[in-house]
């Protein structure tokens, strides 16, 4: 996120006009864990910092480490719920708010941080988390079936139009439920959930991605054969990489396995982490199915009555 | 006279047309894939033939949707392996000529030229006639219709099953609340169609489309209305267990009333409601025998006869099938 003139003044004012200086430090430690303010301002530790200098000197310090989000999030919380059982009213907050939702993002209250606003080009992290840390996410696999059959049995431009179409539809479905594709190579992807619920939104973005596949199919496709997708939901821990995705991620690992060994064409298939995730109404909608080592799978499939 | 002829196939053979059509008649060859973008910049009133070798039932009928959305255009079919069994069914969907088998290496000669344009002219003719004595108004969009007049609609009746069992099990308030989050699945269902849940009864309603000739949207936006149940249950139905609902599909013309939709006296729309409420069974969608054969056959394939209805026949959609949903509708109990 870029600074911007307003926002630096009016958080300096905020934190000096509603904080001390040990709570000013309390909230950089939160962000910058090893925070010395004496280190990074030059003030010796014997002589007190006036507010509005540890203010400005705390928002640069949060500012060069990319976390101004974060230290709007924390004033926010800090405002609603206190410190340590103690009111705070943190001033000029809904100003700070504006000013940040000016730079395209808004506040999702559920999750209790800033997101990239709809009309933003849209990030791997959301716009909120931090490059090479890790998170726990929801991933889905998704990959066309047969694509090198269908390359070389129909039309370039049919099957190109049909590739694309199917992106586009994935992309819909994974962006709708605030997810983020972080990876599409032709025939197939990788998607990430991470906020409230992401077991389930990646379930039912897998679910959806099987309808609009089945209607593009029926109404739209240029192709005279159907395409196909395997699908697969699995929930591990992740390095978030801007750069591509964390090869050494055992959940990018078995969500992969999952989708390309265990799964059927036109199946979402979640592994059972997801599943007890489900609640009652949409894990009725799965079968379990044999998995491996001795964890099983669930499926999910569009069928029709028979005539 | 410029014809434009849309093929997948690169043979000779229909380049050859140009070259015997003379007579100020000129024959362009493109490739099919470049029907929709090339169809605007064609002048009014432009010849325009699908080839149709090569051309799967599917892929026709898109084809043939994508020509309909240029009515100021005229269309025939190329059929030189004579693959179509009943030519009439093109003229029934807006074809003003079909070339078939034999006629096909004769190509396109002045004469047969002149013969398409009276009988489009005439076909106008009829058209138009109907349109100004108010029997066939053209309105594609809400825009045109205006409130007193009378135009041909497509009726979408859709209610809940088992209400009175409902309001036992959950309270009218809890049901009142649940059946809000139902008329806004059905909203947004039927909107991006061009429909309107125009009238609402608390637990059901009627959506309305305008209707165009050969305009299959409503079916499609019923079908999909069917596909997407399970996630109106997990998202948003507050309700503990699944909601069954029933659709029927027909059209017919009224007189649109914005309000007071009460006291409409109107032949089609009761005639919806009774086929809804009397001859739809739980959890499905049926069709009058009009809408069935208005669908493209790949949507037909997914309908089977249903009975008899005011002496007329009735289909049904197939029921999607969930994994794990028993076939009754029912939710398997949670222990």
């Amino acid at each position: 996120m870029m600074s911007h003139a307003a926002l630096e003044s009016l958080v300096v004012r905020s934190l000096s006009h509603s904080l001390s200086v040990d709570l000013m430090i309390k909230i950089a430690k939160k962000i910058i864990p090893d925070y010395d303010i004496h280190e990074r301002s030059g003030f010796p530790p014997n002589i007190p910092i006036p507010r509005v200098d540890a203010a400005r000197q705390i928002f640069g310090d949060i500012q060069r480490a990319g976390s101004l989000l974060k230290l709007a999030e924390t004033l926010i919380d800090m405002h609603y719920n206190g410190q340590m059982g103690r009111p705070i009213r943190v001033q000029f907050l809904d100003r700070i708010i504006a000013e940040v939702e000016a730079q395209g993002y808004r506040y999702s209250t559920a999750d209790r941080v800033f997101v990239e606003a709809a009309s933003r080009e849209k990030t791997m992290g959301w716009g909120t988390l931090q490059e090479d840390r890790t998170y726990e996410f929801a991933l889905l696999r998704a990959d066309i079936v047969g694509n090198a059959k269908l390359v070389r049995m129909y039309d370039r431009d049919d099957v190109n139009t049909a590739f694309d179409k199917t992106r586009e539809l994935v992309r819909n479905a994974v962006e709708k439920r605030n997810g983020r594709i972080w990876s599409w190579e032709g025939d197939g992807g990788l998607a990430a959930f991470y906020f409230e619920g992401k077991n389930i939104q990646a379930t039912l973005c897998g679910m959806e991605i099987i309808h609009e596949l089945f209607l593009f199919n029926l109404l739209q496709s240029p192709l005279p054969e159907s395409l196909s997708v395997r699908l697969a939901v699995h929930a591990g821990p992740c390095k978030l990489l801007s750069s591509g995705k964390d090869s050494g991620s055992e959940t990018i690992r078995r969500v992969e396995e999952i989708e390309s060994k265990l799964t059927k064409p036109d199946s979402l298939m979640v592994s059972v982490g997801i599943y007890t995730d489900l609640g009652g109404k949409l894990s009725q909608f799965f079968t379990q199915v044999p998995g491996t080592e001795n964890s099983p799978l669930y499926r999910y499939v569009l069928r029709w009555e028979k005539r | 006279m410029k014809i434009s002829v849309f093929s997948k196939t690169k043979q000779a053979s229909l380049k050859n047309h140009s070259k015997r059509a003379g007579d100020g008649i000129t024959v362009d060859v493109y490739p099919l894939d470049a029907l929709a973008r090339t169809l605007p910049t064609l002048g009014k009133g432009s010849l325009v033939y699908i080839d149709m070798t090569g051309l799967g039932p599917r892929e026709l009928s898109r084809r043939i949707a994508v020509m309909s959305e240029h009515q100021d255009l005229l269309f025939g079919f190329l059929d030189a392996t004579g693959s179509v069994t009943d030519p009439a069914i093109l003229f029934h969907r807006g074809a003003v000529d079909y070339i078939g088998k034999k006629l096909a290496d004769s190509g396109f000669t002045v004469k047969r030229v002149r013969e398409i344009l009276a009988y489009a002219r005439s076909l106008r003719k009829v058209v138009d006639g109907a349109m100004e004595s108010g029997a066939l108004p053209a309105v594609r969009s809400w825009r045109e219709i205006v409130e007193g007049r009378e135009y041909p609609f497509y009726f979408l009746f859709f209610e809940a099953d088992d209400v009175e069992d409902m309001k036992k099990r959950y309270g009218l308030e809890n049901l009142a609340r649940a059946m809000e989050t139902f008329r806004s699945f059905i909203e947004r269902g039927v909107t991006p169609y061009g429909g309107r849940v125009w009238m609402w009864s608390g637990f059901g309603g009627i959506a309305l489309f305008p209707s165009t000739d050969g305009n299959f949207a409503p079916l499609v936006s019923a079908f999909r209305l069917m596909l997407w149940r399970p996630f109106y249950d997990v998202e948003e139905s507050p309700l503990p267990n699944y909601l069954s609902f029933r659709m029927a599909l027909s059209t017919g013309a009224m007189v649109y009333r914005e309000k007071r939709t009460g006291g409409i006296v109107c032949d089609a729309l009761n005639s919806v409601f009774h086929l809804g409420q009397r001859s739809t069974d739980p959890g499905q969608l049926a069709l009058t025998a009009e809408v069935y054969h208005t669908a493209p056959d790949y949507l037909r394939k997914f309908c089977v006869p249903a009975g008899i209805f005011e002496e007329r026949k009735i289909y049904r959609v197939l029921a999607p099938i969930h994994h794990g949903v028993q076939e009754n509708g029912e939710w398997p109990s949670d222990g």
